[in-house]
């Protein structure tokens, strides 16, 4: 039976290094931490890889978490963060500098149809850059600005990497809305 | 672009998500975070380990006291009079408390300076029988402890031993008889120049000679000549007060250094010069 401790007690049982306060924490956050790990790899094991590299970090660093903003959302920076480092490692040609942008549209109305398990697959078969770009804005709630500095891209690539993505996305959701009519 | 509506849309759908992953990763973080807590306190262990060892051997390096003995002329041995009991002075001389003080702890007649073989030039030879004469006039000592009286004995002699660092790490109390500084008598070549000078003069010069006429030996004359010499060592002043006593020939004061320290860069400093 896993214990919940109040925040602040959390953080500085992690502080002092101690075993339990470490396992709560890793137990209190590794679902979501997960799920976001997921959003930004193409498979599950890459996900699992980003997780593990996450928590370590987030044990390593835990003594700089200064307690003024919420812990949950200090987390999921680190993962996000590890996840980018993860895929610049893997893919030298990460983001492609394309200036490019097309207006592309991508309505609620053809993604509401979708359950969540499926809007995450349709993201997972995305390019690596695209899926960075498009999760860093349309789900983390980034700007260009802040996603080009994050990425060390151009605000223009950035915006171009996030229409590439929604015209795949349409793409995907139409063959799929195609398979379901059965036409 | 994506719509502000879409866009909310996803992040309200995807605030809660959640997902299992296939295998509990949990002990293999667990045995990462272990192993970077021992690596990192096994790192600091040997940097403490090593940091202790620099500062043992700094501070062995520091304490070290370099070796005196051989502090230029003016320094030899001549053995003391065993003959004699030696009489304390109660003065004690405070000086520079951070680097120096003497104190006087034996003021001793000596009176066979003077080996018993040794043959004396005629003139000496004349004074040792005037001091025996004399003392037999008075006829309250032993005159067979009367060896030599008032002689300009050829040279300028402090006996020191052994080390500064037992002076130096030792309270004065724990300090062996062995410590002491004796000024026993000066160079020839020096009485002459000596006599030459009124008395505070020759204080002075003495001290900055580091030679001590025989013939002006007082007590004041040779702390001045051990502080000198100390001096020239410390190379920091050292004050020194004083108790003279007047009326015999031939004395030895004896010293013995306390809280006394020198730092090897400066002992090297001095030698260099004298070199």
């Amino acid at each position: 039976m896993l214990h919940l401790y109040p925040e602040a007690e959390l953080v500085e049982g992690c502080q002092r290094e101690q075993a339990d306060y470490q396992r709560a924490l890793y137990k209190q956050y590794y679902r979501k931490m997960y799920a976001i790990c997921l959003r930004y790899t193409d498979n599950s094991d890459d996900a699992q890889d980003i997780l593990q590299e996450g928590f370590i970090k987030v044990f390593k660093h835990i003594k700089k978490f200064l307690s003024q903003g919420s812990l949950e959302g200090w987390i999921r920076r680190i993962m996000i963060h590890t996840s980018i480092e993860h895929y610049r490692r893997k893919s030298r040609y990460f983001m492609v500098d394309i200036n490019e942008a097309k207006g592309i549209e991508l309505n609620t109305d053809a993604l509401s149809n979708l359950s969540r398990n499926e809007i995450l697959m349709l993201v997972q078969k995305l390019p690596a850059g695209y899926r960075t770009v498009f999760n860093l804005y349309a789900i983390e709630g980034y700007s260009h600005k802040e996603i080009s500095l994050m990425l060390n891209i151009s605000i223009g690539t950035s915006k171009s990497q996030l229409s590439r993505a929604k015209g795949l996305l349409r793409s995907q959701i139409g063959q799929m809305d195609l398979k379901a009519t059965g036409c | 672009m994506m719509d502000q509506k879409t866009r909310n849309w996803l992040q309200k759908e995807f605030e809660h998500f959640e997902a299992e992953p296939e295998v509990d990763l949990w002990p293999a973080i667990a045995s990462r975070i272990q192993a970077s807590g021992k690596v990192r306190r096994k790192w600091i262990a040997y940097v403490s380990l090593a940091a202790s060892v620099l500062v043992l051997f700094g501070l062995a390096w520091i304490l070290q006291t370099p070796n005196i003995s051989k502090v230029g002329n003016i320094v030899q041995h001549i053995p003391a009079a065993d003959s004699m009991k030696p009489q304390q002075v109660p003065s004690r001389t405070p000086a520079s408390p951070q680097i120096a003080q003497i104190e006087v702890i034996e003021h001793q007649e000596v009176l066979d300076l003077i080996p018993q073989n040794r043959q004396l030039p005629t003139k000496h030879a004349a004074a040792l029988v005037s001091a025996r004469a004399e003392k037999e006039a008075s006829n309250t000592e032993d005159l067979s402890q009367i060896t030599s009286a008032k002689l300009p004995i050829e040279d300028a002699q402090i006996v020191e031993k052994p080390s500064l660092e037992k002076a130096r790490l030792t309270n004065i109390d724990h300090l062996t008889p062995s410590t002491f500084i004796k000024v026993v008598a000066p160079t020839k070549k020096h009485i002459a120049t000596v006599e030459e000078k009124k008395a505070k003069s020759q204080i002075k010069r003495i001290g900055s000679k580091t030679k001590l006429d025989l013939n002006e030996l007082t007590l004041e004359n040779a702390i001045v000549f051990v502080a000198n010499g100390l001096n020239r060592l410390a190379n920091t002043p050292v004050s020194i007060s004083m108790e003279e006593k007047e009326g015999e020939s031939l004395k030895t004061y004896s010293f013995r250094l306390k809280n006394f320290s020198i730092t090897r860069k400066q002992y090297k400093k001095i030698k260099k010069q004298e070199s």
